[in-house]
C-alpha cells in the first residue's frame, strides 16, 4: 500500500499519544487509589458506589442514634435503679414500723421516711445533662412531680400534681424502626389515686411522728401506705426490666448495623479501590511500550531517499 | 525535417521540465492540508506522414491533474463531522458528569449531612447544638444546589458565546468559499485548465466548515458549486454565501439557537438539521444532557423544599409556635404587604417547566402562565384552584388571608433556594405545642431521607439524584465510546484517502530522477541532431 509521507508521521503519533494518556490515567489512579476517576468511567459501578456510600452514611447515622439512645437509657436506668432501692427502703421501714409503739423509735423512722421521700421526689424530678426533666414526657421543661412535704409538720399531706404529659420519646434505630428512650412514671407514683406514692410516704412520716396516732390505728394506716408503696415497687421493677430489655435490643441493633456497615464497606472497597499491584505492573508495561514506539519512530523517521541523492 | 528533429527534442525537454516543476510543487506541499498530489498528463503528439511512413512528432503536455478518490474523501468528511460532534459532546458531558458525581460539588454528601442533622435533632430535640447543625447543614445543602445551578447556568451562557463564535466562523468560511468559486470560474475560463490548487483550497475550507457544522457539497450541471446544511439549507451557492447567526430561542429565552440568513430570510436550524460538527455536538449536548439535568435539579430543589416545608409547618417550635417554612417559600409575594401562602407538593413529575403568577382578589383566584403571560384560568374557590394546580404538581396548603398576588417560579428555585429561618428555637421538632421534649416531628423530618417523594412517589431524594447523575454518567460514557470510535474511523478514512492523494517524498525523489534522466536524454538527442546538421554543413564547405 502506498503511504503518504505526512500520514507516515501522523500515523506514528496516536500510538505514542494513547500510551501517554494511559500512563497519565494510571498515575492518577495510583495516586488516588481509586478505580474510577469519574462516574462516566463505569456508570454501573459508580451507581453501586453511590448506593453503598449512601448505605454506609445511613448505617453511621443509625449507629450514632443507637449510641445516643444507649446513653439516654443508661441515664434513665441509673435513676430508676436508685429509685427502686429508695422505694424498697421505704417499704421495709414501713413494715418495720407498723407494730412500733415506742415514740422515740417511731420518730427516728419518721425522720428516715422523710429523707427517703425527698430522695424519691428528687429522683422523679431528675434532669438530664441538658437540664431537661427526664420523667416529664414531652414537657421536658416543666417540673413533673409537684408535691409539698408536710412532715415534720402535722397537717394532712396533699396529693401530688403531675406537670408532665404522656409523651414517650423515640429514637430511630433502623430504617422505619424506633425505640422508646423515655418512660412516664405517673402510674408508679399513683397519680390520680388517693393517696399517691409521695403523699403516702409523707403521710406515713407525719403519722409516725404524731404521738396522737396510736396503735392499733397506726398499724392500720401504715398498712394502707405500704400497699401503695408495694404496688409502686412492683410497677417500678417492671419499668426497670423494660429499660434493661430495651438496652439489650439496642446492643443487638448495634451489632446488626455494624455488620451491615462492614459488609457495605467491604463491597465498596472491592469496587472502588484500585488493585495497586496490577496497576503498577500495567504502568511498567505501558512505559516499555511507549519507549519502544518512540525509539521505533526516531529510527524509521530517519529514512529518506533524498539522503541518497 | 531538421527543424522537426529539433522541435521533437524541445518538446521532450519542456515535458521533462513540466514533470520536474510538478514534482517540486508536490514536495513543497507535502505538509499542506487539503493538497492533493499532482501529476503531469502526457500524450504523444499527432503523427505526420512523410512519404510512405507515419512518423511520431514527439510528446505533448495535456495538463496537470490531481490524484484523489472522491469516495474516500467523502468518507473522511462524514466521519470527521461525527468526530467533531462527539468531541464537543463528550467534553461538555464529562464536565456535567464530574460536577454531579463529585463528592464536593454533588448533592449526595449534602443530603446525607442534612438528614444526619435532622436525626440529631430527633435524638436530642432541646439541644441548641443539634438545632444549629440542622440550620447550618440546610444552608450548606441549599448552597450546593445554588452552586450546581450556577455552574450549569454558566455552561449555558458559555455555550451561547461559543456557538456565536462558531456561527461567525462558519459565515466567514462560507464567504471564503464563495470567493474561491469566483476565482476558480475566472481562472478556468481564461486557461481552459482545471484550477487544481484553488479547488484544493476550496475543498479544504469546506472541510473546515464541516468540522464546525456538517455540510454536503453539490456541483450542479452548469458547474455551480454549493454547500448545504441539513436537508438542503444553502450555506453557499456559487459566489453567494449565506450568513449563520445565533438568535434567542423563542421557547427558552435563556438559550440561543442558530439560524441561516439566506437572501435576508432567517431559516432556524435545529438538531434535526445540524447532525454533526462541533455545533451539532453542542446543540445535542444541550438538548440531551444539560437542559434535562438543569430541569431535574430544579424539580428536585422545588420538591425537596415543598416536602420539607410542609412537614416543618406541621410541627411546633421550641416556643410552642406553629412551624414556619424551613426553606425559602416558592410562592413569593409580588408586593411587601401581600399575605403569605404556602405550597404543598402533589406530584413532582408535573412540576417542571413551570413559572406562574397567581392572584387572589378576595373571592376569585387567577392563574397566569409566567412564560407567555397567558391566563390559565380563573377559579371561584380554593378547591377548584387546587384541582387545577394539582395537575401542575402542587397545591395551596390553605386559602390566603386576604387579596394578593404571588410569583411561583420553579425553574429559578435552585438559584434562590436558602434556609428561611435563622433562629435555632424556630426548628419545629415537636408535634404538640408547648412540648420541648417532643421529637415526633423531627423524626418525621428525618424520615424524609428515605420517604419516596420523587418520581410520583416512587423514589427518595437520594435515589432520584443518583438516577440523574447515573443517567449523565451513562451519556458521558457512551459519548466517550462514540468519540473513540469516530476517531479511529476518521483516522482510517484519512489514511486511506491520503494513500491515494498524499505526497510521498520517496516517490517524488524517484520521479525527480526519472524526469532528470528524461531531460538529459532529450538534451542529448538535441545535441545529436545538432551535430548531424553540422556534418552536412561541413560537406558543403
Amino acid at each position: 500500500m502506498r503511504i503518504s509521507t505526512a500520514s507516515f508521521y501522523t500515523a506514528s503519533l496516536p500510538g505514542i499519544q494513547s500510551q501517554q494518556s494511559a500512563i497519565a490515567r494510571l498515575n492518577q489512579q495510583i495516586a488516588s487509589n481509586q478505580n474510577y476517576l469519574a462516574p462516566k468511567d463505569n456508570p454501573v459501578k459508580t451507581n453501586q458506589i453511590m448506593a453503598l456510600a449512601d448505605g454506609i452514611a445511613m448505617r453511621n447515622q443509625y449507629l450514632a442514634n443507637i449510641d445516643k439512645a444507649g446513653l439516654v437509657l443508661s441515664e434513665e436506668n441509673t435513676v430508676l435503679s436508685e429509685m427502686r432501692s429508695a422505694v424498697s427502703s421505704a417499704k421495709s421501714l414501713l413494715s418495720q414500723s407498723s407494730s412500733m409503739s415506742d415514740q422515740s423509735l417511731r420518730s427516728q423512722m419518721a425522720q428516715q421516711l422523710g429523707d427517703l421521700y425527698t430522695h424519691i421526689k428528687d429522683l422523679a424530678n431528675a434532669k438530664d445533662s441538658n437540664g431537661n426533666y427526664i420523667f416529664a414526657g414531652y414537657k421536658s421543661d416543666t417540673l413533673p412531680y409537684d408535691h409539698s412535704q408536710v412532715y415534720p409538720g402535722t397537717a394532712a399531706s396533699a396529693s401530688t400534681s403531675y406537670g408532665g404529659d404522656a409523651g414517650v420519646r423515640a429514637i430511630e434505630i433502623d430504617s422505619g424502626r424506633t425505640l422508646a428512650v423515655s418512660d412516664v412514671l405517673s402510674n408508679i407514683f399513683h397519680i390520680g389515686d388517693t393517696p399517691d406514692l409521695l403523699q403516702a410516704i409523707d403521710q406515713a412520716a407525719i403519722d409516725l411522728a404524731n404521738p396522737g396516732v396510736s396503735q392499733p390505728g397506726l398499724a392500720g394506716n401504715l398498712q394502707g401506705y405500704l400497699d401503695v408503696v408495694n404496688t409502686a415497687l412492683d410497677r417500678l421493677s417492671v419499668t426497670v426490666n423494660d429499660v434493661v430489655g430495651r438496652q439489650v435490643v439496642l446492643d443487638e441493633a448495634k451489632n446488626v448495623q455494624k455488620t451491615l456497615k462492614l459488609n457495605d464497606e467491604n463491597a465498596l472497597g472491592n469496587i472502588q479501590e484500585l488493585d495497586q499491584a496490577a496497576a503498577i505492573v500495567e504502568l511498567q508495561q505501558r512505559q516499555v511500550a511507549l519507549q519502544a514506539s518512540m525509539q521505533a519512530f526516531s529510527k524509521v523517521s530517519g529514512l529518506s531517499l533524498f539522503s541518497y541523492l | 525535417m531538421s527543424t522537426n528533429i529539433l522541435s521533437i527534442s524541445l518538446a521532450a525537454l519542456s515535458a521533462a521540465q513540466a514533470g520536474i516543476r510538478t514534482t517540486q510543487q508536490n514536495i513543497s506541499n507535502v505538509n499542506t492540508p487539503g493538497f492533493r498530489r499532482q501529476q503531469v498528463n502526457y500524450s504523444n503528439s499527432t503523427p505526420f506522414y512523410s512519404g510512405m511512413v507515419t512518423a511520431g512528432s514527439g510528446v505533448k503536455v495535456d495538463g496537470v491533474s490531481r490524484i484523489y478518490d472522491r469516495f474516500l474523501e467523502n468518507q473522511v468528511l462524514l466521519s470527521q463531522a461525527q468526530l467533531s460532534r462527539y468531541d464537543a459532546y463528550a467534553t461538555y458531558t464529562s464536565q456535567v458528569d464530574s460536577l454531579l458525581g463529585n463528592s464536593y460539588t454533588g448533592l449526595s454528601t449534602g443530603l446525607n449531612d442534612f438528614f444526619g442533622a435532622a436525626n440529631e435533632v430527633a435524638n436530642d430535640p432541646t439541644s441548641v447544638a443539634a438545632r444549629q447543625m440542622l440550620l447550618t447543614s440546610g444552608e450548606n445543602l441549599a448552597g450546593r444546589i445554588n452552586n450546581l445551578n450556577d455552574v450549569m447556568a454558566g455552561m449555558q451562557s458559555g455555550m451561547n458565546n461559543q456557538m456565536s463564535a462558531i456561527a461567525d466562523q462558519v459565515s466567514n468560511y462560507a464567504k471564503h468559499v464563495a470567493q474561491l468559486s469566483d476565482q476558480i470560474a475566472l481562472q478556468e475560463g481564461t486557461t481552459g485548465q482545471t484550477a487544481n490548487d484553488l479547488r484544493d483550497m476550496r475543498d479544504q475550507v469546506a472541510a473546515e466548515i464541516n468540522k464546525l457544522v456538517n455540510v454536503t457539497s453539490f456541483t450542479q450541471q452548469d458547474g455551480t458549486y454549493g454547500l448545504y446544511i441539513g436537508s438542503g439549507q444553502p450555506l453557499v451557492v456559487g459566489n453567494t454565501a449565506s450568513t449563520m447567526v445565533m438568535k434567542t430561542d423563542p421557547v427558552d429565552p435563556r438559550q440561543q439557537v442558530p439560524a441561516l440568513v439566506v437572501n435576508g430570510v432567517q431559516i432556524p436550524l435545529n438538531t434535526t438539521l445540524i447532525t454533526g460538527g462541533q455545533l451539532g455536538g453542542m446543540l445535542s449536548f444541550r438538548e440531551e444532557v444539560l437542559n434535562p439535568a438543569q430541569q431535574d435539579l430544579a424539580r428536585m430543589a422545588a420538591s425537596f423544599a415543598m416536602a420539607f416545608n410542609t412537614q416543618h409547618r406541621a410541627g411546633f417550635d421550641q416556643d410552642g409556635a406553629a412551624g414556619s417554612n424551613f426553606f425559602a417559600n416558592l410562592a413569593v409575594p409580588q408586593t411587601g404587604t401581600t399575605p403569605a401562602i404556602n405550597l404543598d407538593l402533589v406530584d413532582d413529575r408535573q412540576l417542571i417547566p413551570g413559572n406562574y403568577q397567581l392572584s387572589f382578589d378576595g373571592s376569585n383566584y387567577t392563574l397566569v402562565n409566567g412564560q407567555d403571560a397567558s391566563v390559565i384560568g380563573t377559579y371561584a374557590s380554593l378547591g377548584s384552584l387546587n384541582t387545577a394546580l394539582a395537575t401542575r404538581g402542587f397545591q395551596l396548603s390553605a386559602a390566603p388571608s386576604g387579596a394578593g398576588a404571588w410569583n411561583i417560579n420553579f425553574d429559578d428555585y435552585p438559584r434562590q433556594m436558602t434556609v428561611a429561618i435563622d433562629d435555632v428555637r424556630k426548628v419545629a421538632a415537636a408535634s404538640t405545642t408547648g412540648s420541648p421534649g417532643d421529637n415526633t416531628n423531627a423524626l418525621a423530618l428525618a424520615g424524609l431521607q428515605t420517604d419516596p417523594v420523587m418520581n410520583g412517589g416512587t423514589a427518595s431524594f437520594k435515589t432520584f439524584y443518583s438516577q440523574v447523575s447515573s443517567r449523565v454518567a451513562n451519556q458521558a460514557h457512551a459519548a466517550d465510546a462514540s468519540q473513540k470510535a469516530y476517531d479511529v474511523l476518521t483516522k482510517q478514512a484519512y489514511e486511506a484517502s491520503q494513500s491515494v492523494s498524499g505526497v510521498n517524498l520517496d516517490e517524488e525523489a524517484a520521479n525527480l530522477i526519472r524526469y532528470q534522466q528524461a531531460y538529459q536524454a532529450a538534451a542529448k538527442a538535441m545535441q545529436i541532431s545538432s551535430s548531424l546538421f553540422d556534418e552536412i554543413l561541413a560537406i558543403a564547405r
